[in-house]
């Protein structure tokens, strides 16, 4: 592929997760300090040009979408399309049919699951929480709920279990809904009627973590044991 | 552009970024924005403490207008910062509570007992004596406001105007 060529492949996939203003400024504020230019770009250049993207995307970006871009990103240096259904994100995209396509991409309301390895994942999974209770139609205290709710349970699974996972799934029949489950291969909650009684406070927070998801929720469930705990809430939109 | 770090990608993250603590008129400031994380909540607790000891602040306030989140963690944080604060002789007070986030700490349970809250940034830094002079306050423009009606009733004589040409 020419220069040209490769610099348009470049600019057609920032496009599908910003304007195209945007995606403009990031590939010519990432190719200036790598001094290189739009016009004479190689292949051999693309691995060095993706590392650079990466942080200078994310401020024009919903942080959720950043493991998809890179993915895109990568499928673009090794000649294959991201595979979309093993990259957990907000929805498909469809291709872009023109290089000029620069609205950003129809979110389409399907599951996400999150994996919850440290701080800066529990923070987009609240986030993620929060705009798939937008999309499907909640109000602000709804939404509030969910990602209220959400990290409490992503805290409770770094806190204790060093990570877990979290799905979320919207559903509009029977009833339009969020529901959550959370998992982790902890070592369970011991004590998990006391927590739940209200008469519980722990060192660090206030006790209230899975109390204040099961007060937030429609329906609340939790099972926990030596090999781990799940979490289930459904919060009605 | 928020743009500052290209060349070194492993430059100040958003995880540890410092949280502004801005000295005003013998009070401390500090406005949360976004997403605070852990690290950034602890960091702020520490940083505030010793700023307090340095400037000797009477009261402080801090608002959270900017937070879209407040969970029971970042509430122990604010609760332990401002009984910590009171310890060393500093009223805290926490403003700008949005109603969506109220009605969630409200459902979850949580009271934030111990720290006094107002609406607003304003409000708040009255409640620790901050007065405002000048033309821009509320009684102000409602004496204005009164003023004006009653010119336009004819209850009393407008100011006279230059009449220069």
């Amino acid at each position: 592929m020419n220069a040209d060529g490769l610099h348009a492949q470049l600019l057609r996939v920032l496009q599908g997760f910003m304007s195209e203003t945007a995606a403009r400024l990031v590939l010519r504020g990432t190719l200036e300090p790598l001094k290189l230019s739009a016009s004479s770009l190689r292949a051999e250049d693309l691995p060095r040009i993706i590392e650079a993207l990466e942080p200078a995307s994310r401020h024009f970006m919903h942080p959720a979408q950043r493991p998809r871009l890179a993915a895109e990103l990568k499928g673009m240096a090794t000649g294959v399309p991201a595979a979309r259904a093993s990259v957990p994100g907000l929805g498909t995209r469809p291709t872009p049919s023109a290089p000029m396509e620069a609205a950003p991409p129809a979110l389409v309301v399907r599951p996400a699951t999150l994996t919850i390895r440290s701080e800066a994942d529990a923070s987009s999974a609240r986030l993620t929480a929060r705009t798939l209770c937008e999309e499907l139609g909640g109000r602000g205290f709804e939404c509030q709920k969910v990602a209220t709710a959400v990290s409490e349970l992503a805290r409770n699974q770094l806190s204790y279990a060093g990570g877990g996972i979290i799905h979320l799934h919207p559903e509009r029949t029977p009833k339009r809904m969020l529901r959550v489950r959370a998992e982790d291969k902890g070592q369970g909650i011991p004590n998990v009627e006391l927590v739940l009684s209200g008469n519980y406070r722990s060192k660090t927070g206030m006790g209230l973590g899975l109390l204040g998801v099961k007060r937030l929720a429609d329906r609340f469930d939790v099972r926990t044991g030596p090999a781990g705990t799940q979490v289930e809430f459904e919060v009605w939109l | 552009m928020s743009y500052p770090d290209e060349n070194r990608p492993t430059g100040p993250s958003r995880e540890t970024s410092r949280i502004p603590i801005i000295p005003l008129w013998g009070q401390l400031i500090v406005p949360l924005q976004g997403d605070i994380t852990d690290a950034q909540a602890a960091q702020l607790c520490s940083d505030v403490l010793r700023d307090i000891q340095r400037s000797g602040a009477r009261g402080m306030v801090v608002d959270i207008s900017g937070l879209w989140l407040v969970d029971s963690h970042l509430c122990a944080v604010l609760a332990r910062l401002a009984n910590a604060a009171r310890l060393m002789g500093t009223r805290t007070v926490l403003s700008g509570m949005g109603a969506d986030v109220a009605l969630t700490l409200q459902s979850m349970g949580i009271q934030l007992e111990g720290v006094e809250t107002a609406l607003g940034l304003e409000e708040g830094l009255a409640m620790l004596g901050v007065q405002v002079t000048g033309a821009r306050t509320a009684e102000a423009e409602r004496a204005a406001a009164q003023q004006l009606a009653d010119e336009m009733l004819g209850l009393t004589t407008p100011a006279p105007m230059k009449t220069s040409a």
